[in-house]
Parts: C-alpha cells; sequence; structure tokens
C-alpha cells in the first residue's frame, strides 16, 4: 500500500507543471483550435475558449516549442513571440494578462527533456465571432483559421 | 504599378472630400508592401498615405488587386472581389490592430486596355514601426504577410 501511495506520489509530482504554469489553469470549455504543428520552433499550438477558476473567463492560446534537455533555456520567448486573435469584423481581441511561460517536466525524469511553452491568455468572445489567430516567433507571420460549429 | 498607386490616390480623393483640398490635388505614397502575391491571382499593397490631403490625417491603405480581364473580353473569375467575402486587419506589434475606416471596390481600366479589379481598406495612420502584418480573408481563406519596418526614406 505504501509503495502504491509512493508511485502515486512520485507520478503526481512529475506531472504537475511549475507553479508559474499552475497559476494560468482552468477549466477548458471549448477547443477552437486543436493542437496542431505550426513551424519548427512551435510543434503544437492551441486556442482553447476557458470558464475561468475564480477568475474572469477567456481564452487561452497555448504555443509549444520542441522538446530540449531539462536545464536548457526555453527556446520560446515572449519578447520574440507575440499572438493576435482577429475577429470576423476586422478587430482583434484584447489580452487579458502578459504572456507566461510553461513548462511541462513529465518526461524530465524517464529522458531527461523537458517542453516549455508559452502561453497567451486573451477576453472572454463569442467563439463564433473568431476568424483565425496569428503567431509571430522571430519575425515570421502563421496564420491559422478558427471555425467554430455555431451548434457547438 | 504607378497606374495601381495612382488609382488609390484618386479613390482616397473620392472618398475623402474635403473643400480645403484642390480638385485632383495628388497624395503622397510610401509603400510598406510593394504588390505581394497574396494568392495565385491576388496582389496585397500596403501604402501610407501623408501630405497633401488637406485637414485630412494620413492614413494607411491596403489594396488587394487582381488583373480583370480586357475590356470587352469576359472575365475569367466568377465574381469581382466586391463580391467576394473579404475581411483584412493590420496588426500592431504590441498585439492590437489598427482601426478600420472604410473600403471601396472598383473595377476599372488600367493600361493596355487590361481592367484591373481592386478592392482597397483604409485604416488609421500609425508609425509604420508599428505595423507587424497584415491578414487578409477571402472566403474564409486566410492569408498573411509580414510588414518589415523599413526606416522612412
Amino acid at each position: 500500500m505504501i509503495a502504491r501511495y509512493l508511485t502515486v506520489g512520485l507520478l503526481t509530482l512529475g506531472i504537475l507543471p511549475d507553479p508559474s504554469a499552475q497559476r494560468a489553469q482552468a477549466h477548458p470549455s471549448q477547443t477552437l483550435l486543436a493542437p496542431a504543428p505550426l513551424s519548427d520552433e512551435i510543434t503544437a499550438l492551441s486556442v482553447t475558449e476557458y470558464s475561468g477558476m475564480g477568475g474572469p473567463p477567456g481564452v487561452q492560446v497555448a504555443l509549444q516549442g520542441p522538446q530540449v534537455h531539462d536545464g536548457a533555456r526555453n527556446p520560446l520567448s515572449v519578447r520574440t513571440t507575440q499572438v493576435w486573435l482577429v475577429r470576423k469584423d476586422g478587430t482583434t481581441v484584447g489580452d487579458l494578462s502578459h504572456p507566461m511561460e510553461t513548462i511541462d517536466n513529465a518526461s524530465v525524469r524517464d529522458f531527461g527533456v523537458v517542453t516549455y511553452g508559452l502561453l497567451f491568455s486573451f477576453q472572454p468572445v463569442p467563439p463564433q465571432d473568431l476568424a483565425g489567430v496569428v503567431v509571430s516567433v522571430n519575425g515570421k507571420m502563421y496564420v491559422r483559421e478558427i471555425k467554430v460549429n455555431p451548434a457547438s | 504599378m504607378l497606374a495601381r498607386h495612382f488609382l488609390i490616390a484618386v479613390m482616397t480623393l473620392a472618398i475623402l472630400p474635403s473643400p480645403q483640398v484642390p480638385s485632383g490635388q495628388m497624395h503622397s505614397l510610401r509603400p510598406l508592401l510593394n504588390t505581394v502575391p497574396l494568392s495565385d491571382e491576388i496582389n496585397v499593397d500596403v501604402i501610407e498615405l501623408f501630405e497633401g490631403v488637406g485637414t485630412q490625417p494620413p492614413m494607411l491603405v491596403v489594396q488587394l488587386g487582381r488583373l480583370s480581364t480586357r475590356s470587352g473580353e469576359s472575365s475569367p473569375h466568377p465574381q469581382p472581389l466586391s463580391g467576394m467575402a473579404i475581411q483584412v486587419w493590420l496588426l500592431r506589434a504590441d498585439g492590437t490592430s489598427v482601426a478600420q475606416r472604410q473600403r471601396w471596390s472598383i473595377v476599372a481600366p488600367a493600361m493596355a486596355g487590361v481592367m484591373t479589379d481592386t478592392t482597397s481598406v483604409f485604416f488609421d495612420d500609425v508609425p509604420r514601426q508599428d505595423v507587424a502584418g497584415g491578414v487578409v480573408s477571402i472566403d474564409g481563406k486566410l492569408y498573411v504577410r509580414e510588414i518589415k519596418a523599413n526606416p522612412a526614406p
């Protein structure tokens, strides 16, 4: 029994993100753009509407970088990365807070690698008003359409 | 190229009438994007209009254009740009966007009898180093082009 608790405890420690990333956790309510590769630098881009956790609802854009060895620097920088959520009416959605760095260290114990990322939080917007998401990384721009089923 | 820019100036005069602007006065133009292909058939220009606009403030113009057809011929395109669902965003480096003013679509003769199909979207003016890129949606398909902050000549 003790061994089982110990195993569960170690697993939990392994999958918990660092405290700064934990603050950004929320209850996702709808996936607006499923995780998909964007470039060599962005191995996954996802857009999620969330209900907040005692805070205001909003939309989160998560960027995931490539796996790097534990101890290496985050290859993604908030200084060289920018994200826009564009609305169909020609405007953009305002941000809720400064972008945050995230770290997924689930594989650090077994493989010695971590996955850094960036998390951008935006004000709540009806998903059907969104046209797409634009990402600029080191001056290079990418765009992905957001298509939401009105019934969803 | 000059014909397209001239067309923008004429269109600007048409949509921004001002008693202080003498008829036919030419705007000064400064390109931020110069006829960059957006798709197989549509190009995009981003131009700063300034000076010579009377009391009107300077502005940025995103112009979508394609060669339509020679006058008298039937168009190879099923519908003009004005009949397509078009939206344009000018993105600022700080994560916001530039406010839109209005838009204008026209099919007009250019050179050698060729007709040009043009849609222009006018935006507030902002320092060009603040403009990071332009995004265009055409019938739901999105295109993005970077705008480098070249120093003003």
